[in-house]
Formats: C-alpha cells, structure tokens, sequence
C-alpha cells in the first residue's frame, strides 16, 4: 500500500511540475518539457521500486503510462477544446451566433492560432506568405497516419 | 514475472495497436472496452490473492483508453491541425466553418438554449462552464 501511496504522490507531484514549466504556454508548445519531466518523475519512482527490491515495477509502469496518456489528453482537451471555451464565454452573458463566433475569435482566433503555429516552428513567415516547416510537415504525416 | 503483469502488458500493448489500426471513435472504445474485460477475466484468479496490484493495473490500462481516446478526438478535431493542413495546402476545411460546427455541438449535447436568437447556457451547461472555469483557473489557463 505504501507503493500506491508513493507512486500517487510521484504522479502528482509530476503533473504540478508539468504546469510550472508549462507557465501559461499551450501544450504544442511545451511538450518537451512536459515528457522530460514525467520521463524523470518515472524514472525515480522507478529506481526507488528497484532499490527497495518491491516487485511492482511493471505493474507501476502500466499506471504511469495511463496516466502520462490521460493527463496529456485531457490538459490538451482542456486547453485547446472550442466547445469548453464557448461555454466559458457564455458564463458572461447570452450570445447570438456571430457574437459568440467574434468572442472567441477575439481570444483565439485564426492569427492567434497561426502565431502558435509558428512559436512551435511548425510554421515559418517568408516574403511570399506562410509555409509550413519539416517539423510542421512532420505533425501533418504523424496525425494523417493516426486519424 | 507473474501471469496478471504478462496480461497486463498484452493489454497495454494491444490498446496501442487497437488505437493505431481502429479508426473510428466508437469502434476504439469498443475495442477498449473489450480488451478491458478481458484483461479483468484472464487476470481474475490473481486479482483475488493481489487486490491492489490488480487494481492499480486496471486503473492504468482504464486511464490509457481514456487517454487514447482524447488523442484521437483531438487528431480528428483539432482546428490547429486542420490550419496547418490548409496552409501546406492539404486541407481545404475553411477555419470559420470549424468554429461553426462546435456550435452544432453545444446544441447536439444540450448545453445551450436558444432564446430571443442567443445562445444562453442551459443548466447543464451551466454546471459544465463552472467546472471549465475552476480547470482554467487551477491550470492558469487565459480566461
């Protein structure tokens, strides 16, 4: 029981370091920090299950990585959800279509998305217009092979 | 190595494989469901003799389906990607008509009322938007 305690306390911890080095950037943006940290939070917990001879390594290391995989889902889904965002901006007050469509671009809209883009180098500016870098070109095949 | 952490691991990576070969939201979590079950019943003879490790294994291969399933969602969704698509002109999806759609959405799901031609939130909504304003507030999200 004391592991369970031990690995609850290391995932937590994990995941409130993730959101310091996140400090308000967008998931896209800092998922290297984010995978050097939980890789390090596992990695102690696991040298830690090692040392003291426990048995649980395996069974810890299918908990970590479900949860690794939940909180990055639902952190992104969180963060980047247009649904969750216009349900925030309706706390305000009722909206007609466009309004609410204005409202949210106001935040997040089409420029504010390619700026993010192009801090996560998956887009650069040229005199000719936007285009998409190896990295960008990279995410594009990644997600066509997995959608 | 016991037989339940074997198990455990086919499970793991049979998720994987499902999440890669299965593409259809529904047809995913099917496949989750029923590998789920049957990790539970392969596993059942040693749940009873280590509760917790079982327990602690269910949870994880529980939160990998969830987790796997909020990827595909967002890979299929995501207005970002479908930007950066259009721009390396791949995709023509125009970027209001990605907005338009969620509103379709906050209908479909009931968190919306229509009156006097506003979008005001229904109760559920309400609740909903409460609980998306703590998140934004806990994970120092811009709200």
């Amino acid at each position: 029981m004391t592991q369970v305690f031990l690995a609850a306390a290391d995932i937590l911890l994990t995941a409130a370091g993730s959101e310091l080095a996140l400090r308000r950037r967008k998931m896209q943006t800092g998922l290297w920090r984010v995978l050097v940290i939980w890789i390090s939070g596992y990695a102690a917990a696991a040298a830690w299950l090692v040392r003291h001879g426990h048995s649980g390594v395996v069974v810890f290391t299918i908990f970590w990585s479900g949860t690794f995989l939940a909180w990055f889902g639902m952190r992104s889904h969180i963060e980047s959800s247009i649904v969750l965002r216009m349900l925030f901006l309706l706390r305000q007050r009722p909206m007609t279509d466009a309004e609410l469509i204005a409202a949210y671009a106001s935040h997040y809209g089409e420029a504010a998305r390619v700026e993010e883009l192009h801090r996560g180098g998956l887009v650069v500016r040229g005199r000719d217009g936007i285009h998409v870098t190896p990295k960008g070109k990279t995410v594009l095949l990644f997600a066509s092979k997995l959608r | 190595m016991i037989d339940m952490e074997w198990f455990g691991i086919g499970a793991f990576a049979l998720l994987g494989l499902s999440f890669y070969l299965v593409r259809g939201i529904r047809s995913f979590l099917a496949c989750s469901a029923a590998l789920l079950v049957g990790f539970a019943l392969s596993s059942s003879p040693q749940a009873v003799a280590r509760p917790v490790e079982w327990f602690v294994m269910m949870a994880g291969l529980l939160a990998s389906a969830l987790g796997l399933w909020t990827v595909r969602l967002m890979l299929k969704r995501s207005v970002s990607l479908h930007l950066l698509g259009r721009i390396d002109g791949v995709e023509s999806v125009a970027f209001h008509d990605d907005i338009r759609e969620r509103l379709n959405d906050l209908r479909a799901f009931h968190l919306v009322r229509c009156r006097d031609g506003r979008n005001a939130l229904s109760p559920l909504g309400q609740a909903v938007a409460a609980i998306v304003a703590a998140c934004y507030a806990m994970l120092m999200i811009n709200g």
